[in-house]
């Protein structure tokens, strides 16, 4: 099970986890282990390096299990090498094994491809979700990259000024962020303020510029997110449609980024929408044109 | 390397050196009931003749003498403390104060060297002229030529500042100089500045092949120096070793030794029989 | 004269040589403890080794000796004039000079890696190792400088030793003396001994330390 730890830099997360592993206070629980985002290997071979851990607590099997977590690293090629002479990919393979080695109840891992190149990241980042998989170790996993978390985080926890300020599934967690402030640093967008009034026992969120149904309790003080795959954008105003809002707007810009266009949107509000370069090739969509968007009430998600 | 990666065996190395260092530790000490402590002076031990004399007492005895050389100063002081078992000093003004003070017995006499006055060759003061001692002396200070005295304590500087009353001069330090140094180098600044300096007969005998200083005035009843042996009274101090003491000064004044002594160039024996 | 000079060049050897052993236990033991732990008066104490590098071993040595002379607290020992005595004056001044300078060494080891060897089980001893292990190439360094300190005083071995011809006379007291004497050739020729025997001690060490260099 990973956990994965998200915020942005300076919000705590190292701390968090130095704390976890007992770091401040001098009294660590030989059954947690931790990687750090440098490699941190000592003056020693490699697989020394890897059977510290093992070293310390007296085990009997080193050689067996050195070996074993080599393979699975896929580094016993470099084994009697001294650490000096590692890239950074490698190193970190290092790193990993001596920790993973150590079959730990828990294990720690801070940042840990951040100082690599992207393709060592992508490449070590499923690796080492399908080692963590496969040996059922308990993970906490701390980054500052989403999609890094989003792709191998079981469990989201998002951490904002040294306090952990929503966790969940990750799917829940990026569709209903509790906050604005995890809206914006989760890069979500079409984020209004305004307040949720019921009227004739509808619900509507509105504010200066815009007024729009939704699904939810009266608010006075209210946050409404709107996905940009979640709205539609047409010519003319769909008729008889479930969805309870058509808003008419006027097209400002449009984005383009291989096979999906953003197109932003003026209605009161300046929202964002995300659609296929087909369907903006078929509605011919050019800054200035008037368009209407729609979406339904329960697409809003209210915080 | 001594440290190898297994920590287990880290503790073995370790446990290793300790037993290995003690056992070297407590070898280098040496037992200390049949030791005798002689305290006597730098120019006394610079002569060399307790080089000869003091192997064939511990041959005889079997006792170990550790012979500490310092200034006279220090020799009485560590009497005195009974931080020795034995002097052999050459400061009879200050060796009857420390036996009328009650800390040394057995005082005896066992030979004398003596003083001689030396100086540059070609003599600026006309000291060789004089005809005493004293008189050499305030040839010296009226001339104003350069003096290097001992400064420091010691039975050569107290022999010489005896004598600076009969020459009826004041020092000034324009010519007067101190070295607080031991009699070799002694020599040497006098040497380096073409000066005039007392000196026991012996160690300028040593020194005379690497100095063009020569003497200037010799044999007066003044210049005597005269060398006694004092055991230190052991009941104003705990812990001297008063059998050895006796062994040892019994040695100087036997007649054997006076013989060695009488061939030992510069020394005269003076033990009454 | 010979057989005298060797017995110079070995007292010498045995002196320094197990003072050195010693200081670099004690020392070493000493710098990495105070550098890793927490302790009430650790300023302190990191204050009085670094005091401590700087004695003036003729002052050390004129203390040890108010210790052991007759007498005094330690007069019991009957160490005075004693090869012993004057391993432990020179103990005392290699000791500082080497736990110093492995205190400052260890505490300039970043915090990160001391982390990881936490984070490792590293406990007590075993944080210990790993961390000389890891700056044995400045730890070496700091041996040398103890050893220099060590080899070339000639203030503590003569309060405390005295001297003497064929028991306590090492190599720099018998500069001393021979010097005094006007036996310069003779002088001149025990320093160069001195500096060869420090020289061979020196350039073994650095062998050592630049052998350990990282590959």
């Amino acid at each position: 099970m990973i956990k994965a730890l998200l915020g942005p830099n300076g919000a705590g997360k190292s701390t968090y986890l130095r704390r976890l592993m007992g770091l401040d206070i001098g009294k660590i629980d030989r059954q947690m282990t931790m990687v750090f985002q440098e490699p941190l290997l000592f003056d020693l071979t490699v697989k020394e390096n890897v059977a510290l851990g093992l070293r310390f607590r007296q085990d009997k099997a080193v050689k067996e299990k050195v070996g074993r977590w080599l393979e699975n690293l896929g580094i016993a090629h470099l084994s009697a090498r001294r650490t000096l002479t590692l890239s950074g990919g490698e190193a970190q393979k290092v790193a990993l094994a001596r920790a993973f080695v150590l079959e730990p109840k828990v294990l720690l891992l801070d940042e840990p491809f951040a100082n690599l190149d992207l393709p060592a990241q992508l490449e070590l980042r499923a690796k080492l979700k399908k080692i963590i998989h496969d040996n059922r170790v308990e993970t906490i996993w701390v980054t500052h990259n989403k999609a890094e978390a989003l792709e191998i985080a079981d469990h989201l926890m998002i951490m904002i000024d040294r306090k952990i300020v929503q966790e969940g599934p990750p799917e829940r967690v990026v569709q209903s962020p509790a906050s604005e402030e995890i809206a914006v640093f989760l890069g979500i967008e079409n984020i209004f303020h305004g307040r949720v009034v019921i009227n004739d026992g509808r619900s509507y969120f509105e504010n200066d510029r815009i007024r729009f149904e939704v699904a939810t309790e009266g608010k006075a003080d209210a946050w409404a997110v709107v996905h940009p795959e979640d709205i539609i954008i047409s010519e003319q105003p769909i008729a008889k449609t479930s969805a309870r809002n058509t808003i008419a707007g006027t097209v400002s810009d449009i984005i383009k980024s291989g096979l999906t266009y953003r197109i932003l949107i003026k209605a009161g509000e300046e929202f964002k929408v995300n659609i296929t370069r087909a369907s903006a090739d078929e509605l011919t969509l050019t800054p200035g044109n008037n368009v209407y968007l729609t979406f339904k009430a329960t697409a809003v998600h209210i915080t | 390397m001594l440290i190898s990666t297994k920590t287990g065996n880290l503790r073995l190395n370790v446990a290793v050196s300790m037993i290995v260092f003690f056992c070297f530790f407590f070898s280098v000490s040496v037992a200390g009931y049949k030791t005798i402590i002689l305290a006597t002076t730098t120019s006394t031990v610079d002569s060399g003749l307790l080089d000869v004399l003091i192997p064939i007492f511990e041959k005889q005895s079997g006792y170990i003498v550790k012979t500490i050389g310092v200034g006279s100063g220090m020799a009485m002081e560590m009497g005195r403390r009974g931080q020795a078992d034995v002097l052999l000093v050459h400061s009879p003004r200050d060796e009857e104060k420390l036996v009328k003070d009650g800390f040394g017995i057995n005082r005896r006499a066992v030979m004398h060297n003596d003083f001689i006055l030396i100086g540059p060759a070609d003599d600026p003061a006309g000291a060789k002229t004089a005809k005493s001692v004293g008189e050499a002396f305030k040839k010296i200070g009226e001339s104003g030529s350069l003096f290097i005295s001992r400064g420091d304590k010691s039975g050569t500087h107290s022999k010489e500042l005896s004598i600076w009353p009969y020459s009826k001069t004041i020092l000034s330090n324009l010519w007067y100089l101190e070295s607080g140094q031991g009699m070799g180098a002694t020599l040497l600044i006098a040497d380096q500045k073409q000066a005039y300096t007392l000196a026991d007969r012996a160690t300028y005998l040593s020194f005379k092949k690497r100095i063009r200083l020569v003497i200037v005035r010799e044999g007066d009843k003044l210049l005597l120096n005269p060398y006694h042996v004092i055991e230190v009274n052991p009941e104003k101090n705990k812990g001297v070793n008063t059998t050895g003491a006796k062994a040892f000064a019994d040695f100087l004044v036997a007649s054997a030794t006076q013989k060695l002594i009488a061939d030992f160039k510069g020394f005269f024996p003076d033990a009454v029989k | 004269m010979l057989p005298e000079l060797l017995n110079i060049l070995l007292l010498t050897l045995r002196v320094s040589g197990t003072a050195l052993l010693i200081s670099i236990l004690i020392g070493i033991g000493l710098g990495v403890f105070v550098a890793l732990r927490d302790f009430p008066a650790r300023k302190l104490v990191i204050g009085v080794i670094n005091t401590g590098m700087g004695l003036p071993p003729v002052v050390v040595g004129l203390l040890v000796l108010l210790f052991l002379w007759r007498g005094g607290p330690l007069g019991f020992l009957e160490l005075i004039y004693t090869p012993t005595a004057m391993i432990i004056a020179q103990v005392i001044l290699g000791t500082p000079i080497i736990a110093g300078l492995t205190l400052a060494t260890i505490q300039s080891v970043p915090q990160k890696y001391k982390w990881q060897a936490q984070a490792l089980g590293a406990q007590g001893w075993q944080m210990a190792w790993l961390l000389i292990r890891e700056t044995r190439l400045s730890l070496l360094a700091a041996i040398m400088a103890g050893f220099g300190g060590i080899i070339s005083e000639v203030g503590a071995v003569m309060m405390v030793g005295g001297n003497i011809k064929g028991q306590t006379r090492v190599m720099t007291t018998a500069i001393v003396l021979e010097s005094q004497r006007g036996e310069i050739e003779l002088a001149v020729l025990l320093g160069l001994f001195l500096l060869a025997l420090s020289f061979s001690v020196n350039l073994g060490l650095t062998i050592i330390q630049q052998r350990t260099k990282r590959a």
